[in-house]
């Protein structure tokens, strides 16, 4: 333990680390929740893909950095699904549940064989000023965010202002980073497809959602 | 650090189940205290006047608690202003009119005692098909909106759903054997809807005594709702009107009020999974319950009859039998109730629809839920909407902030 490079380990927890791994085993714990059983592939194919997940609007474009300084922009993921929400490390009510949500989602798409390759996650820092890159890797490491599927992204402050905005987000004054917690659903044309709060968001349920979109790109 | 994990482990609990206020969408944003502010969409009695939300003081401790701040009028009369919902982050309140088929988007986020409109849509009919928008009812990052009419005033109603700044995604009618429309609610843990039925514009814009009675629906349509697909059509007394479901997880039954029935019926999943419907009350001849609301731990619904001018809580502790528990006489003819998210509050509204109203007292009133579920009218608080600025107003819908 504590050799080197694994610096990480040797710092104290931080509040927002336990509440992630609070929350992270909650959601273990959680009694599995009676829904409809995921559709096979065929069946998926069957069903009207209008009818359930409509073409909202189009996602709003940007350009983000992951931690290590690579650029991100919403073109890089032509062709891909991707599930994207907005965060703060230090956030204490709803982001560490959707975070944990998240990573069992990514633990669903990695048994598939579709993270990364046909699926990514993207987890965007409302609070880049106090989410360094240094912060904000440690904080994506607490939830064993695979970087080649799971991005986690900073901007400057305006461009995220004004990327929260375009995708409808609204601070209220006065009120910390009190965010919408919305999980948006993207495909692989840069649509927003569905949108999902914390309090139902089911990884499961998102699986079946995702299927239904990789069926119809399977199917051109 | 074991103070810390218990700390953490409460936020987290206590964010999980966080609901708004009961009878609206379970996606609204809970309130993080108590209420601060009431908004009434009002209409204007006047017809040189105009219509507007106006914005109650309830803050307790505030040296103005109970009377108007402010109001914001909509630039006409006439528009028949009627129900409104937030957005599912409670930044924006979306108010409909039922003459004139607008929508109102006021942002109360920048500052909830000041609410500013933000958009007006006005075409509604053009783009959508569809007439008279009704229930507004809070999606994640959307708002699902039903109508009562097609757009030549006739029908089937059905449902609309909008982003959260009023751009329109798409559009639903209903079938054409159950073409009437009128209020929506989502179960999202057994992905269902219900929707339940009324009169379309060509009558219900007629003066009361030129109403076609027969031009009403007794019909819910439970829908799978991830697919927005109607899987079955059940019966009630005529004009089914607010939809209620069980507010515990996992429950698949709730109720309705249908008002030329004079009863309250139950819809609920029976045997072999299938829905069906039930009268549950006989609210007696004459009541005309024109809003039904429920108490956050499912044990009374509340139900303002119009026409005896009283408030009856039920109790639903068996969903299928309601027992009357207590009865309120509030004023002339109440008519819309919003419950505050403890259930410990109803404010209570006079104005059902201008063509229907045969009191000329509008008001707001607050009657308080005792621990033994019986209702007692709050002597201090009463919001006379004939003496408002600006007004006399007829007081209709109601949210909180």
């Amino acid at each position: 333990m504590g050799g080197v490079g694994e610096e990480r380990r040797s710092l104290p927890p931080t509040l927002t680390d336990v509440v992630a791994l609070v929350a992270a085993l909650l959601l273990l714990a959680a009694p599995a929740r009676a829904h409809e059983a995921a559709p096979t592939a065929s069946e998926w194919r069957a069903r009207p893909v209008e009818g359930r997940l409509p073409i909202i609007r189009p996602a709003p474009d940007y350009t983000l950095a992951t931690p290590d300084g690579r650029p991100v922009r919403a073109a890089d993921f032509a062709g891909r699904i991707r599930v994207e929400t907005f965060i703060y490390t230090r956030c204490a009510d709803t982001c560490p549940l959707v975070s944990a949500k998240l990573a069992r989602l990514q633990a669903l798409l990695a048994a598939r064989g579709l993270l990364g390759r046909q699926v990514a996650l993207a987890s965007i820092t409302l609070d880049p000023v106090h989410d360094t890159p240094a912060v904000l890797a440690r904080h994506a490491a607490a939830y064993k965010a695979d970087p080649r599927g799971w991005l986690w992204l900073r901007g400057t402050p305006a461009e995220t202002q004004r990327l929260l905005a375009a995708y409808g987000g609204v601070v209220p004054p006065g009120a910390d980073l009190a965010h919408s917690d919305w999980i948006f659903l993207v495909d692989g044309e840069n649509r927003i497809r569905e949108i999902y709060s914390e309090r139902l968001f089911d990884p499961d349920a998102v699986l079946a959602d995702i299927g239904v979109l990789t069926a119809v790109a399977h199917r051109r | 650090m074991k103070k810390t994990l218990v700390l953490t482990l409460a936020v987290c609990l206590l964010a999980g189940p966080a609901l708004a206020e009961v009878c609206m969408s379970p996606y609204v944003k809970r309130l993080a205290g108590r209420e601060k502010v009431l908004y009434v969409w009002s209409v204007a009695v006047d017809p040189a006047g105009q219509d507007a939300l106006a914005v109650v003081d309830v803050a307790l401790a505030s040296p103005t608690y109970g009377s108007v701040l402010t109001t914001v009028p909509i630039g006409s009369a006439g528009n028949e202003p009627h129900h409104m919902g937030f957005t599912d982050d409670r930044t924006k309140i979306w108010a409909g009119t039922l003459f004139s088929n607008r929508i109102f988007i006021f942002d109360v986020a920048t500052d909830p005692a000041h609410p500013r409109i933000v958009r007006t849509l006005d075409d509604l009919g053009e783009r959508t098909g569809l007439l008279g928008p009704h229930t507004y009812y809070a999606l994640p990052g959307r708002m699902l909106i039903t109508f009562l009419s097609s757009a030549d005033g006739g029908l089937p109603g059905g449902f609309a759903e909008f982003t959260n700044e009023g751009d329109l995604v798409r559009v639903f009618k209903n079938p054409a054997e159950a073409p009437y429309a009128y209020d929506a609610a989502l179960k999202p843990d057994i992905n269902r809807l219900v929707t339940s039925s009324f009169t379309p514009f060509r009558n219900y814009r007629k003066p009361l005594p030129q109403w076609d009675m027969k031009d009403g629906g007794n019909t819910l349509l439970v829908w799978d709702f991830k697919e927005r697909k109607v899987l079955q059509t059940l019966h009630t007394d005529p004009v089914p009107l607010e939809v209620r479901w069980s507010l515990k997880p996992g429950r698949a039954y709730g109720w309705t009020n249908a008002a030329l029935g004079d009863s309250i019926w139950w819809f609920g999943q029976g045997e072999g999974g299938r829905y069906a419907t039930q009268k549950a009350a006989d609210l007696g001849k004459g009541c005309l319950p024109a809003d039904l609301r429920q108490s956050p731990d499912d044990r009374y619904l509340y139900v303002s009859c119009f026409l005896t001018s009283q408030i009856q809580a039920w109790d639903v502790s068996d969903p299928q039998k309601a027992r009357l528990h207590d009865v309120l006489e509030p004023g002339v003819q109440p008519n819309m109730l919003h419950i505050t998210g403890d259930g410990r509050r109803i404010y209570v509204t006079n104005s059902l629809l201008s063509t229907m109203d045969y009191s000329g007292n509008f008001w707001v009133r607050l009657a308080h839920v005792g621990p033994d579920g019986r209702l007692k009218l709050d002597p201090f608080f009463n919001v006379d909407f004939t003496r408002v600025p600006g007004g006399p107003y007829r007081a209709h819908d109601m949210l909180l902030n």
